[in-house]
């Protein structure tokens, strides 16, 4: 902060001084080469490994024999896309990756603002330091070690396996039951990242004036009332934002959260199964690259469509988009 | 104490029970699986397979932990890997974000709406990972470190957080250097860079903590070089392939399975972690204002 403001005194005293001043709005032809300079690794970086693959999508609209190579193959039209939609699989995979997402989106924004209204009354700033320090620490483990962490709950000698069985005595195997699934993966997506997003919450609300809940609390408003009509006014054009831009991926999903917690077990692929471990498969076990390809393009076109919409829709609402 | 402010900090019992209660079960759901998984990985395996893991362990043993230390070839390999990894990717990436970041932030860069959506469209438009292999493996790069570095690298979602730092400069800041005839880029990384450096921690912190635990990459476009995340995985399956009827005995050596896959867990993934939970100040504070800015 000192040094920002040194500076900008620095820059004040000079600006009086020099007689000749630059045109406003223009950089010069020099700053603007130099500039471009400057981002030329970025975009050369981008152009060969974003921009490039792009032409591999010519795949989507081929027939891929592995001997003919991957331009080599003979075209067939949309015939992959026909035979992409018209599979049970499709149905299975976007399915789950909408459901799942929804649930997502609902059940994360829910106790996200929950925990993120609760710490902001807790007055104790050492206990809401160190709550939020614990919380947020699921959102730094790797999902290799949630797997292990989720298998040692559920698996044979599973902690609530042995539970349930005490309660009803029924013994459940979670890995063969996929009705179960859409739950457990919700509460792992809660679980990993409700830290994070009930703190940018909670720093909203720190930032806001602190003025109006004195006068509510003098009002006589409880909690539960400031919370409903202070609190959740002030967060509500980001919860509107946030959920708006959640739902321009609304097809793609954490691959290592489905291909990692579930153990790949294609008894729990009828809930689980997204595009990403769809598209896994088919890469691993040499399957069809073709209609991988056409998945790929179909993801990839509603992740385009969906991203201007939420996008445009969001500078409506709040005045300023990503871009 | 003003009267208002001990009527806020007041709290009548039914809410105070509520509100600590809420948050505190929020604290043992994510600390529970941990303490469980220390106290695994120190637990007898036969009991841990009859009853399964508690947040005491059940008997105490080291056994686990000596047989990984007694062979810590692969594992040391993995570390290495992942390290290797997490750096050179993480150094590229930040270079090439701020520097597009920066460029960016500059008013009335010429073409600066086509630069802008150069970037963006990458991220809108995802053509899936078949054509992205194509090229890895046209490219020779199938099973090398770079085929792991590269996928993260100029992850150009965090370039708006980046870029909203740079445009939170004032602007006479750079007037005064270009008048001492300093060039964009000694602007750059001696006046704007130091000068944002909150916003830099926090973004470095991102893709350390993103190439440590991406175990993804590694499956698609390598087969022989195992990152740390990936390591886990394997040791894992590999373990649960054994007990599964095909004799945990290996070279004369039993392994306590249940335990290996805990402490293996612990091993692999625990200094990262203590590191991560460290610097998460740093992470915090630039993503909190970042995003309440933006």
């Amino acid at each position: 902060m000192f040094i920002k403001d040194k500076m900008r005194n620095n820059a004040t005293d000079r600006t009086v001084t020099p007689p000749t001043k630059k045109k406003r709005g223009g950089l010069g032809k020099k700053a603007n080469f130099q500039l471009w300079l400057i981002a030329l690794p970025a975009i050369i970086k981008v152009a060969v490994f974003s921009y490039v693959p792009l032409v591999g999508l010519v795949l989507a609209f081929k027939f891929y024999q592995p001997r003919r190579g991957y331009f080599g193959s003979p075209w067939v039209g949309f015939a992959n896309f026909e035979r992409l939609f018209r599979s049970q699989d499709f149905t299975t995979i976007v399915t789950n990756a909408i459901v799942n997402n929804i649930l997502f989106i609902i059940t994360g924004t829910v106790i996200a603002l929950l925990v993120g209204l609760f710490m902001f009354e807790i007055t104790s700033k050492g206990f809401t330091k160190l709550a939020q320090t614990i919380i947020i620490f699921p959102f730094f483990v790797a999902w290799p070690l949630v797997a292990t962490l989720v298998s040692s709950l559920l698996d044979d000698a599973g902690v609530i396996t042995n539970l349930v069985e005490k309660l009803t005595g029924k013994r459940i195997n979670f890995y063969a039951r996929p009705d179960l699934w859409r739950g457990i993966l919700v509460v792992l997506n809660i679980w990993k990242n409700v830290g994070l997003s009930s703190l940018i919450y909670y720093a909203v609300l720190t930032g806001s004036d602190k003025s109006v809940y004195e006068a509510a609390a003098i009002d006589g408003a409880g909690r539960f009332k400031r919370m409903w009509y202070l609190s959740i006014p002030l967060l509500r054009l980001m919860i509107v934002i946030n959920v708006i831009m959640s739902t321009s991926n609304l097809l793609r999903f954490d691959f290592g959260m489905v291909y990692y917690t579930t153990k790949q077990d294609p008894r729990l692929y009828p809930t689980t199964d997204v595009i990403e471990t769809y598209m896994f498969r088919a890469l691993r076990d040499d399957g069809d690259y073709s209609v991988s390809t056409a998945v790929g393009l179909v993801q990839g076109v509603v992740g385009f469509v969906l991203t201007l919409g939420t996008n445009r829709l969001a500078k409506k609402i709040s005045g300023s988009g990503l871009f | 104490m003003k009267e208002s402010e001990k009527k806020l900090s007041r709290m009548q019992l039914g809410e105070g029970i509520l509100i600590y209660g809420v948050v505190c079960i929020f604290i043992l759901l994510a600390l529970i699986p941990f303490l469980c998984l220390i106290s695994g990985s120190v637990s007898e395996s036969d009991r841990l397979q009859k009853y399964g893991v508690a947040l005491w362990p059940r008997g105490i043993t080291f056994d686990a932990y000596r047989l990984i230390f007694m062979f810590p070839e692969d594992i040391l390999i993995s570390y290495y890997y992942s390290i290797l990894i997490t750096v050179i990717g993480t150094v590229g990436n930040m270079i090439l974000l701020v520097s597009v970041a920066f460029a960016l932030s500059r008013p009335s860069l010429r073409g600066k709406k086509f630069m802008s959506m150069f970037f963006f469209f990458t991220l809108m438009f995802n053509p899936g990972i078949v054509p992205t292999f194509i090229l890895y493996d046209y490219l020779g790069l199938y099973d090398t470190i770079w085929a792991l570095i590269f996928p993260g690298m100029m992850s150009v979602g965090y370039l708006y957080l980046l870029r909203a730092f740079f445009d939170g400069l004032p602007a006479e800041l750079y007037e005064s250097a270009h008048l001492d005839g300093a060039s964009e880029f000694i602007v750059m990384v001696r006046i704007a860079i130091p000068l944002i450096t909150p916003g830099i921690s926090t973004v470095t912190f991102y893709s350390v903590l993103n190439y440590w635990n991406d175990g993804y990459t590694g499956l698609i476009y390598a087969q022989n070089i195992v990152p740390i995340a990936i390591y886990l995985s394997r040791i894992t399956n590999y373990i649960d392939f054994l007990k599964n009827g095909h004799g945990t005995n290996v070279g004369g050596i039993e392994i306590p399975d249940d335990t290996m896959i805990y402490a293996m867990s612990i091993v692999a993934t625990g200094p990262m972690l203590a590191i991560f939970v460290f610097f998460q100040k740093y992470f915090v504070r630039g993503l909190t204002t970042g995003s309440v800015k933006g």
